[in-house]
């Protein structure tokens, strides 16, 4: 296995963005990370895009092909990555492995997805059928608000967790995405103001879901012959990759208080990168909904199990304290174009890196300049644990 | 470049001459004071900002929309060559006359005439024109931008043509009107939703409820998105009161006011506005607490709100598919009361509300001859194939 | 076009999977005469609910057919109140899953429950019933 940088990223403005297509989107985010590298599409020699709801969610089957014609890519190995909300994840992974076996030098991950062509209620279906739709969806109708919120009730049982702590998840990544020009929501909401928006599924109220968002996210990768030929100095590097997966029926899980391919992935990926949760500067977690920002403190080590309540009320996970997350927003804020999301987070780690937060409240004091993004797809289905270092 | 001309710069009168000016109209707002047009103007300014920032408008239309629209207070000057004018001035018939009895001389015998009332007789007001025929209804839904309906109401004297005017009009504006045909209190969405805010205010002074158990049924097991009570503080206890005002002279004890509410607005609680009213809201959004959900049954406003809906249809005021549309649209409902009945079954509805009249003696109750006519021939609703509606 | 951003409609399509259900069709048949049946693996003895064909643990496709007697813990409960296309015109629903004594666990609905009663730790029992010309099972409140 060889060495393999990050040499450039990019990321499109997250939100509605009935202004462009598929195609435009991914552009928007692919531009900004090749003018980052200085390359072009001509340089590129394997693109993997990762979206999940090509077809489904928007009109494009094939967006790995209308994504690299458009982006001057075409000619490159080729693939479509899918791990649900992982997706992008699973494309960064791929493209790294491309220039990590030796068969490429030079590799692109795409992350995007359209998720605002169809009416609110149809997106909340299609992501509802995702799980096993036979034995889940087709007789109960569960939404994906109503699969995270089975583990809330149970996190709540178990370690009395409080819908005030879920609350605080909402507050801290609003502050962040309100500081972040990227992000969907540029507002702040208060503790109040979470727990009396409308229930979605309960305990999960509308403050503690993401947003429903259009975007894309762009990543470069690069061997060490090819920093050497673009003459890059001081990249960030990819320290470890790790993955795991859950069971597709719920009813499957030995218990709704974690998830158990959180802690399987990022054991591995410490394993790999050879580093501990202590050693992280700056973390990106998969806080589709706020429970899972709590498990995903717990299933990552960043504190024990039980005791990720504690760990946001008394505020330990701001910039400022034991370990800053999600300081773009998180998926909570910045919004989670499913697809998007696991190069977003990549892109987010690389420009804290390199002191680069788009504002300077925003950027993380760095000691030991490493990074973690931590990416689900479904509900603990597919995990991947990704840990950056400069 | 047609013009549009609306009379009041008020939430909704804002709203609406923006509407106009979206739709290609050059626009005219008229009030009373210079200030009261700035105020409005910026307001427009700020929706429209929103707008292109949602991406629904596109930035350089938004400019446009704004140069189409104009400021005067010199209504006379501005409805000369008008093509459409909207009156939408506070709810009051003195008032409401008065300014049409101004339009009817100063415009084109031709021109629309529109009024913009929730609870106003629009036959009324039309006697202020010396050509009552072109006096048509309009009531828009606040806010006017976002809200996707407008209520055309027939006067008893509004012509056919007209009314099809009115319909295109709000078409072109972007919204999808529905036709009540005739001019009764509180159209269809206010009878509808004056039904249901009547039964469950009448549970919470019997006792039988608080508004917070009414509120948790109706938000968590009825899923209707806001709760009776949140949504009467939501819209202002001022305007409910004066909706619910007309709807007691009109129907008399079938919508009686509700005491609470009179009681609050006497004392100056308003809703959201003024910071109290059911709730109190300068602590923060009212919280409605999950675990209540099952101690109000929330049949009863479902038995309410269809038989409601079965005397709009007895009374030829709009048709099954409009009553359901306009309620969707209104109120943001997932089923429109005969929709729902069909769910339910008619012959369920009709019992319960049987039984419910038995027990209370309240007019609300009391089965609308339509609904037991429906029953009597076996039109149960889905079940039977045939309810309101007719399946396959 | 309008003033807001210009945009096509795509050809609608409605698509009604046909979800073949050979090797668990008895599941269904069962339902319908009121008993909730798993599958348990010949070879390696493990229980399955949902049903299946074949053993991913062993690989044996020999499976014989056991009725479950659907007594259970709620282990994880949530109630939609915000339901998707196919669902809207229900009415909000509660959703649970409880380990039964069999030790597999259920996922599905729970009917007939005071929302202030729902909770993790709750005993409750699996029903069949016919809604339509479907064979359902829900839990109940024991």
């Amino acid at each position: 296995m060889r060495k393999v940088a990050v040499i450039g990223v990019g990321c499109s403005k997250f939100g509605v963005r009935r202004d462009v297509n598929v195609a435009r989107l991914s552009f928007e985010a692919v531009k900004k990370a090749f003018e980052d590298a200085n390359i072009n599409g001509k340089n590129v020699e394997f693109l993997a895009v990762g979206s999940a709801g090509a077809g489904g969610l928007y009109e494009e089957v094939l967006p790995a092909v209308v994504v690299a014609e458009y982006c001057g890519m075409t000619g490159a190995g080729l693939t479509r990555c899918e791990a649900a909300c992982a997706s992008g994840s699973a494309a960064f992974f791929t493209a790294y492995m491309a220039v990590a076996n030796g068969l490429v030098d030079l590799a692109v991950a795409v992350g995007v997805e359209k998720m605002t062509e169809l009416e609110t209620p149809v997106v909340m279906e299609m992501l509802g059928r995702a799980g096993y739709y036979l034995w889940e969806f087709h007789g109960f109708g569960p939404t994906f608000p109503a699969y995270y919120a089975l583990y809330a009730s149970a996190h709540m049982e178990k370690f009395g967790t409080r819908e005030e702590d879920l609350a605080l998840v909402a507050v801290k990544n609003h502050k962040y995405g309100s500081l972040n020009p990227l992000a969907h929501f540029q507002n702040r909401v208060s503790v109040d103001e979470v727990l009396a928006s409308p229930v979605i599924a309960w305990p999960l109220k509308l403050y503690d879901c993401c947003p429903i968002s259009d975007g894309a996210a762009a990543v470069v990768l690069a061997s060490e012959d090819k920093l050497r030929e673009l003459k890059v100095e001081d990249p960030v590097w990819v320290r470890g990759v790790g993955f795991s997966s859950g069971t597709a029926n719920l009813s499957r899980r030995g218990d709704y208080v974690g998830l158990k391919a959180s802690v399987l992935a990022s054991r591995m990926a410490y394993r790999v990168a050879r580093v501990e949760p202590r050693d992280v500067d700056v973390a990106c977690v998969h806080d589709c909904f706020t429970i899972a920002e709590i498990m995903a403190y717990e299933d990552l080590g960043f504190c024990k199990k039980g005791e990720g309540g504690k760990l946001i009320r008394e505020g330990e996970t701001e910039i400022g304290g034991r370990i800053a997350v999600n300081v773009d927003g998180g998926l909570k804020a910045k919004g989670h174009p499913i697809g998007a999301t696991g190069c977003a987070m990549i892109y987010e780690l690389v420009k804290q890196l390199r002191g680069e937060a788009e504002k300077r409240e925003r950027q993380v004091p760095l000691k030991n300049y490493v990074g973690l993004a931590h990416n689900i797809g479904g509900v603990g289905h597919y995990c991947y644990v990704t840990v950056l270092g400069r | 470049m047609e013009k549009a001309v609306v009379v009041g710069a008020g939430a909704m009168g804002h709203g609406i001459a923006q509407l106009l000016a979206m739709a290609g109209f050059e626009t005219w707002l008229v009030d009373v004071k210079e200030e009261i047009l700035d105020k409005a103007l910026n307001q427009v300014r700020w929706s429209l900002g929103k707008l292109v920032e949602k991406g629904r408008v596109r930035e350089e239309e938004a400019k446009k929309v704004l140069e189409r629209m104009k400021t005067t207070v010199n209504l006379e000057d501005a409805v000369r060559d008008a093509k459409v004018v909207v009156e939408a001035v506070p709810e009051n018939l003195e008032l409401k006359k008065q300014v049409f009895g101004r339009l009817g001389k100063a415009t084109q015998p031709n021109t629309l005439l529109a009024t913009n009332t929730s609870s106003l007789s629009i036959t009324e007001i039309s006697k202020a024109v010396e050509k009552p025929e072109r006096v048509v209804g309009m009531h828009f839904f606040n806010p006017p931008v976002l809200m996707p309906l407008v209520e055309v109401v027939k006067g008893e004297y509004t012509s056919d043509e007209v009314a099809g005017f009115a319909m295109d009009l709000a078409r072109r504006m972007g919204k999808t009107p529905i036709l009540v045909r005739k001019d009764v209190r509180g159209f269809i969405v206010n009878r509808i939703l004056i039904s249901m805010f009547t039964e469950v205010c009448l549970a919470v002074c019997r006792g039988e409820a608080t508004i917070e158990v009414v509120d948790a049924a109706v938000k968590y097991k009825a899923g209707l998105p806001m709760g009776a009570f949140e949504l009467a503080d939501y819209i202002g206890l001022d305007v409910a009161y004066n909706i619910s005002k007309v709807m007691e002279e009109a129907y008399g004890e079938r919508a009686k006011v509700c005491p609470e509410l009179e009681k609050l607005v006497k004392e100056g609680k308003l809703g959201q506005k003024t910071g109290k009213g059911f709730y109190d809201w300068s602590v923060g959004y009212p919280r409605i607490p999950f675990k209540l959900a099952d101690k109000y049954d929330v049949w009863r406003i479902y038995v309410v709100s269809v038989n409601e809906a079965s005397w709009l249809l007895k009374e030829d005021v709009a048709t099954p598919q409009d009553i359901d549309t306009a309620i969707k649209l209104g109120t943001s409902w997932v089923q429109g009361p005969c929709e729902l009945g069909d769910e339910l079954g008619l012959d369920l509805v009709l019992s319960r509300l049987r039984e419910l009249h038995m027990k209370y003696k309240e007019e609300i109750y009391k089965p609308c001859p339509l609904l037991e006519e429906y029953v009597g021939r076996g039109w149960l609703g889905r079940k039977t194939k045939r309810g309101f509606y007719i399946y396959e | 076009m309008g003033i807001g951003l210009p945009f096509l409609n795509s050809k609608p399509l409605t698509l009604t999977f046909k979800i073949p259900i050979n090797g668990f069709s008895r599941f269904f048949e069962e339902l319908k005469n009121g008993r909730v049946m798993a599958t348990k693996c010949r070879g390696c003895g493990k229980l399955y609910f949902p049903p299946v064909a074949e053993c991913g643990e062993c690989f044996s496709s020999g499976m014989d057919w056991v009725e479950l007697d659907g007594e259970g813990e709620v282990e994880a409960f949530t109630h939609v109140v915000v339901r998707p296309e196919s669902f809207k015109r229900n009415p909000p629903y509660t959703l649970v899953v409880a380990r039964l004594k069999e030790g597999v666990k259920v996922f599905a609905k729970l009917s007939n429950v005071d929302l202030a009663e729902v909770r993790v730790g709750m005993k409750v029992k699996l029903k069949t019933k016919i809604v339509g010309d479907e064979a359902i099972y829900e839990f109940t409140p024991v």
